[in-house]
């Protein structure tokens, strides 16, 4: 339990005894080195318990910046062809994803993998689908920026462009000499920039969160009472992949004192008994090349799960029902075609996912609990709203 | 660029034997190594400054972004059109007729060269190379210990620590974006991109893109990239080569040799150095870099003189 530990809120959670045994109520003192700017903006933004994220010292987290970089993440002027921008795969209103299976790219390309929401990416220990090294925002930002295979943003080899695109627009002009006072525009200032605001994007306002951190007994339903206690518990084990103030065990915080790298093969294909993935996309395997890594991918926030249907890696689960039942079964069952076979047979499926013997009720309280994770006023925040509006 | 000289291959094919073990492999082709050995007593001079060509062609033509070039594939039917031709260059050595090596110190030349990297850039954004740059580079500077040599060696690519720093905070010349490769946490080291000419006008035109560049990598969020399985750095070797007399050439016929450039049969179109990409093996065994247990000849770069 340490590192759970290290990780959830102090204080008030330690109140619920349904949850309190996988709690510590003193964490061990921050290591990391501070960054006034962002503990400026956490402090003024999120409540008092709730952990902070972890952000680099040399990532400084000014208004000037979080400005700038709103500005950028709704400007099509970042796509090659000027059709999309950061937001056409990351809506506000659908917690900063995009409703579809598989993202679409600005030409069109259809990308392998499902948009991930950017719900609190701040606290990610890692960033996409499936990277054991990636792990900072400004670098992450040249992938749908730069990336070619498959083309998202479509702005490879097209910096010099990008920057007079910028450059030439008076807004930027001052936008980018507030933020970036001794710097020309350059790539390196817009992917800070993107990193500050998205760093903005935080989730702590859900039912859940005004029970865990305010301490309002009334806040969940009884049903989504039942189901947190289902998802915390030993039956469904849920948080031990969706752990954490995050709900995602891949996550830091201003209190992390190791980086841990979890990846988990979920049993959702067994193409030959050996628990391959489609070729199209074999998760963390498709990086490292090692064979054990065959289907393992980050587990994604479960804060706001409710809008970012359809889900997994691929989008191949319609609805948070479809989810619960891959994961009551143990593993998905593909009865034809080409993806056929049988997950919860897959040698390399995570020991966590096992059948569970579910009744309707506990499905419909899980259900329940999981739509508490909801933050309403994040999607209406006129914080992180398109301000070219 | 120049014209290369009609004679360039047939003196390439004779340098570029690992077992060409001394110029008389070189046949009748009065070729301009035969000159003395190293006087052993001569006395060191002071560094040199060296100025190392690079020079890519199809055959015996200059490659070009505005040229179409034929004759491709195993019916010798296909024909093509650049849509990129770059590469990064590391760790250049001459070598000695002991067996011996000095390496060059290179120069920091911006934007081409910088600590020990040189990109050569033989796309001019011209013809379908769009997303390139109008620049073009064929030359790596440095100085080296004066002496005699004999023979080249240089690896293809980026070194490690560089190749997987943080790309946003790079200097050039690792700061291009259409040589990012951010998912495997490092850069193309090669970029050759071609796009076939369609049979019938107006059909799409299937891209053959060659991207070599390190895979297999793992690591950790604070450590970055710890290690790749396949670093597919190629170790270039030429073993008759005049630095006053010669250039590298990179022959892109050599490179495909004579797989369909037309019909991508898995994977990527084209090879982007994945292991099991079917039009990935024989680009790498010509580039000398097994993919398995094999241990190819380099056939994709050769030396050639220069053209007076
Ligand atoms: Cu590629």
């Amino acid at each position: 339990m340490s590192r759970l530990a290290s990780l959830l809120p102090t204080k008030p959670v330690c109140l619920f005894a349904t949850a309190a045994w996988l709690l510590a109520c003193d964490g061990p003192a921050p290591t990391e080195p501070v960054n006034p700017t962002a503990d400026a903006y956490f402090d003024r933004v999120l409540p008092p318990n709730f952990p902070r994220p972890y952000v680099p010292e040399s990532e400084p987290m000014t208004d000037e910046r979080i400005a700038l970089g709103k500005h950028l993440f709704y400007d099509t002027r970042l796509s090659g062809n000027g059709t999309q921008s950061c937001e056409s795969c990351h809506q506000q209103q659908l917690a900063f994803t995009d409703g579809l299976a598989l993202a679409i790219g600005s030409t069109g390309e259809s990308h392998f993998r499902s948009s991930m929401a950017l719900t609190n990416v701040a606290y990610n220990a890692t960033l996409t689908w499936a990277s054991p090294f990636l792990s900072e925002l400004p670098e992450q930002a040249l992938l749908p920026m730069f990336g070619e295979a498959p083309v998202e943003l479509g702005m490879a080899g097209q910096e010099a462009e990008l920057l007079q695109r910028l450059g030439d627009d008076a807004t930027y002009q001052a936008l980018f000499a507030a933020a970036f006072p001794d710097e020309a525009i350059s790539v390196r200032a817009v992917v800070l920039a993107l990193g500050a605001f998205q760093r903005t994007i935080l989730s702590y306002r859900s039912p859940y969160d005004r029970l865990a951190y305010l301490g309002d007994e009334a806040a969940l339903s009884e049903g989504a009472r039942r189901g947190m206690d289902l998802f915390f518990g030993e039956k469904y084990e849920c948080f031990h992949c969706h752990g954490t103030v995050n709900f995602s065990d891949a996550t830091k915080t201003a209190n992390s004192t190791f980086d841990e790298v979890l990846f988990h093969n979920t049993g959702l294909y067994n193409l030959d008994g050996l628990g391959a993935y489609p070729a199209s996309d074999q998760g963390l395997m498709r990086v490292t090349a090692k064979p054990g890594d065959m289907g393992r991918f980050r587990a994604p926030t479960l804060r706001n799960v409710a809008l970012t249907a359809p889900y997994f890696h691929d989008g191949s689960a319609a609805t948070l029902d479809d989810v619960l039942d891959h994961y009551i079964r143990g593993g998905r069952l593909i009865e034809g075609g080409p993806n056929a076979g049988d997950g919860a047979l897959s040698p390399l499926r995570s020991g966590f996912i096992k059948p569970i013997d579910a009744t309707p009720q506990e499905r419909a309280d899980l259900l329940e609990f999981l739509h508490a994770l909801t933050d309403e006023a994040m999607l209406d925040d006129p914080a992180l709203a398109n301000p070219w509006d | 660029m120049t014209q290369l000289p009609r004679t360039w291959r047939h003196a390439a094919l004779a340098t570029t034997s690992v077992l060409a073990l001394s110029v008389a492999a070189c046949g009748d082709n009065a070729h301009h190594h035969d000159h003395d050995e190293p006087t052993p007593d001569a006395p060191p001079a002071g560094p040199q400054a060296v100025s190392l060509r690079f020079a890519a062609a199809v055959g015996d033509e200059p490659a070009t972004c505005d040229q179409v070039f034929t004759g491709f594939g195993p019916n010798a039917d296909i024909s093509l059109q650049f849509q990129d031709l770059r590469f990064y260059v590391h760790d250049i050595e001459f070598i000695d007729a002991q067996g011996g090596s000095e390496p060059l110190a290179m120069d920091t030349v911006s934007p081409w060269q910088n600590e020990g990297v040189a990109l050569l850039d033989f796309e001019d954004q011209s013809g379908l190379c769009a997303n390139g740059t109008t620049d073009l580079r064929s030359i790596v500077t440095g100085t080296r210990a004066a002496g005699t040599y004999t023979g080249l060696r240089f690896t293809l690519g980026v070194p490690f620590e560089q190749n997987h720093q943080d790309a946003s905070l790079a200097a050039a010349p690792l700061n291009l974006t259409s040589l990012f490769w951010n998912w495997q946490g490092g850069y193309k080291f090669a970029r050759i991109d071609t796009s076939v000419e369609p049979v019938n006008p107006g059909d799409p035109r299937p891209v053959f893109n060659f991207h070599l560049g390190s895979t297999g990598c793992d690591g950790s969020p604070a450590g970055g990239v710890t290690a790749c399985t396949a670093d597919n750095l190629a170790v270039i070797e030429l073993t008759n080569f005049d630095v006053e007399a010669d250039q590298v050439v990179i022959d892109y016929r050599e490179l495909v040799g004579a797989i369909d450039l037309a019909v991508n049969g898995g994977g990527p179109p084209g090879c982007m150095s994945g292991t099991t990409d079917p039009e990935c093996p024989a680009p790498f065994a010509n580039l000398g870099l097994a993919m398995g247990d094999n241990s190819p000849a380099m056939t994709a770069f050769v030396a050639a003189p220069v053209s007076p």
